[in-house]
């Protein structure tokens, strides 16, 4: 019944032990990835006001023209790049979809697209999705799980279409640098292909460190697909808003299978998010409380026998090294679940590079982040 | 950031959780635990921080209390204005909050008390004699569900416990 293909993609993450975990009813949870506060008032009230006023049809398939000039002002002042909000801006149902559309949008059959991982579960399968193969560069804790622009050198071919960058990374909390970026584009222009940036996460970000935009840099422009969206800067998740920006010619492509697929992104989404850009505030507090909790959960995790953890710079997770206790991520992840019921995700699930760690989410309240390191102490010790 | 900051910051999860512990704090703020608890005792001498206390959903305690919100119309007296009743009432133990506001009443009071009788006591013999009191308006709490800053149901809606 089921095509051959999909039935080769595997679901993402382990399956039942994600559903034991979703079922149990006392489960200290690191294992959520989203922000654990409310949509912002204004936002929320925003959206009731556009069912109220009937804003509820399809919109323009690129999404309404407001919000798109928004997103190109907000383009420009902070990330230093410039769209033209008319044919150059393409509001998706979250970046889930953006990201679907970017890859099938610019990849051939057989074509390779490099991976930098551990990475975000979609990423992959989008690539197959649009037959091409996804190829994993793998990064590493010693390079703070930055991407090296050798290893990605050494993984193109005549066959290489395009690259996917996050940063801030999911799951790693890893943050390129200005410099970082500069070298990958500097390959990216000499061998012609194509960035897929999804930088969902930029806002969230700390210790001084600074989110780039690849496609502000020179020569980039028309190289570059720069994701974003609400979900992770104004909690936003379940509204299902993301936007793409890039030259005309590869979002017109897009926009031609949205149009098909999803014909717009919600409207009330759309409506609702118009001033999302106003809430600086909202947002900083956010972050502030985000790298409080994230001082508490890695130095907490660092004071754990045979568990290390890097601090990350950015997002909302810590990926602690789990080596020492002699048991793979999947092992690690299942017994702290059965021993102590502590839900953490296992680092494999982002690629194989992330074998030997586990994802933790510090997007959980102060009180949880401390019973979850009580728990895993108690853990530790017993093994 | 300058002291006032780090005194907000401080202020800010104190506000959020009074038992959070100093090695918590310390971690969280890079700030040495001494240096917490130097400025916590200065923000308790100045009065900054009223009190450390705890909310309570009493009722799911099975202890019953009636609370009431309470607005009296005053007549300023001179010199002293409103000053020297808010002042007496706020003596009352049963007397939870009082503010002077705008409007049609010039006071506020959240009256907690074990029952309605002594919700009546309170604005009959306490209230009521009063020389500048010329009016009360008393209303009785029927269900609560929020105080101080907390929701006090279970609305059944939560994040998925795992999302990647």
């Amino acid at each position: 019944m089921i095509s051959n293909r999909i039935r080769e993609i595997p679901f993402s993450g382990i399956r039942e032990f994600f559903e034991l975990v979703q079922k149990s009813k006392d489960v200290v949870s690191l294992g959520v990835g989203e922000p654990d506060f409310p949509t912002p008032e204004p936002l929320k009230d925003a959206g009731i006001r556009a069912i109220e006023n009937d804003y509820t049809s399809y919109t323009s398939n690129y999404g309404i023209l407001e919000l798109r000039e928004r997103i190109a002002r907000k383009l420009k002042l902070k990330n230093g790049i410039e769209r033209d909000p008319e044919r150059e801006i393409l509001i998706t149902t979250g970046v889930s979809e953006a990201l679907d559309l970017a890859v099938r949008a610019i990849v051939n059959p057989g074509d390779d697209v490099l991976i930098p991982e551990p990475a975000y579960v979609s990423y992959k399968p989008d690539v197959w999705f649009a037959h091409g193969n996804p190829v994993p560069v793998p990064t590493t804790e010693e390079n703070k799980f930055r991407v090296q622009s050798e290893d990605i050198k050494e993984r193109i071919t005549k066959k290489t279409k395009a690259i996917i960058i996050s940063s801030p990374n999911n799951p790693t909390g890893a943050v390129l640098r200005r410099k970082d970026l500069e070298e990958i584009a500097d390959l990216v222009i000499d061998k012609n292909l194509i960035v897929i940036s999804d930088e969902i996460y930029e806002e969230l970000i700390y210790d001084g460190e600074r989110h780039y935009s690849i496609g502000s840099l020179n020569g980039m422009e028309d190289l570059t697909i720069t994701l974003n969206g609400f979900s992770k800067a104004y909690a936003f998740t379940g509204w299902r808003l993301g936007y793409a920006a890039g030259n005309s010619e590869i979002i017109e492509a897009m926009m031609k299978i949205h149009q098909y697929t999803m014909l717009c992104a919600p409207s009330i989404a759309q409506y609702a998010a118009l001033d999302a850009f106003d809430l600086r505030e909202d947002v900083s507090d956010m972050v502030r409380s985000y790298d409080l909790r994230r001082k508490l959960l890695v130095r907490g995790l660092n004071s754990l026998p045979n568990i290390s953890c890097i601090m990350p710079k950015g997002a909302f997770y810590a990926f602690p090294n789990i080596r020492e206790s002699g048991m793979n991520s999947e092992e690690f992840a299942r017994a702290l679940f059965k021993e102590v019921g502590v839900a953490v995700i296992p680092g494999n699930t982002f690629g194989a590079s992330g074998e030997g760690y586990v994802r933790c989410s510090y997007s959980v309240s102060r009180e949880t982040i401390s019973e979850a390191l009580g728990r895993m102490e108690r853990f530790m010790m017993s093994i | 950031m300058s002291k006032k900051d780090i005194d907000n910051e401080i202020l800010k999860l104190l506000e959020n959780d009074a038992r959070i512990s100093l090695s918590e704090m310390s971690t969280m703020l890079d700030i040495d635990e001494e240096e917490i608890k130097n400025r916590i005792d200065r923000l308790k001498k100045t009065g900054i921080i009223r009190k450390f206390g705890t909310s309570i959903n009493w009722k799911k305690a099975g202890e019953h209390r009636v609370l009431s919100v309470i607005q009296v119309k005053v007549v300023p007296q001179q010199r002293a204005g409103f000053s020297k009743i808010c002042k007496e009432i706020s003596k009352d133990s049963r007397v939870k909050d009082l503010f002077v506001a705008t409007g049609e009443y010039d006071l506020i009071l959240l009256v907690e008390a074990t029952d309605i009788d002594e919700i009546s006591k309170f604005v009959t013999e306490k209230l009521a004699p009063k020389r500048e009191v010329v009016g009360t308006y008393t209303h009785i709490v029927l269900e609560e569900y929020k105080r101080d800053g907390v929701i006090s149901f279970d609305d059944g809606v939560g994040r998925l416990k795992i999302s990647i």
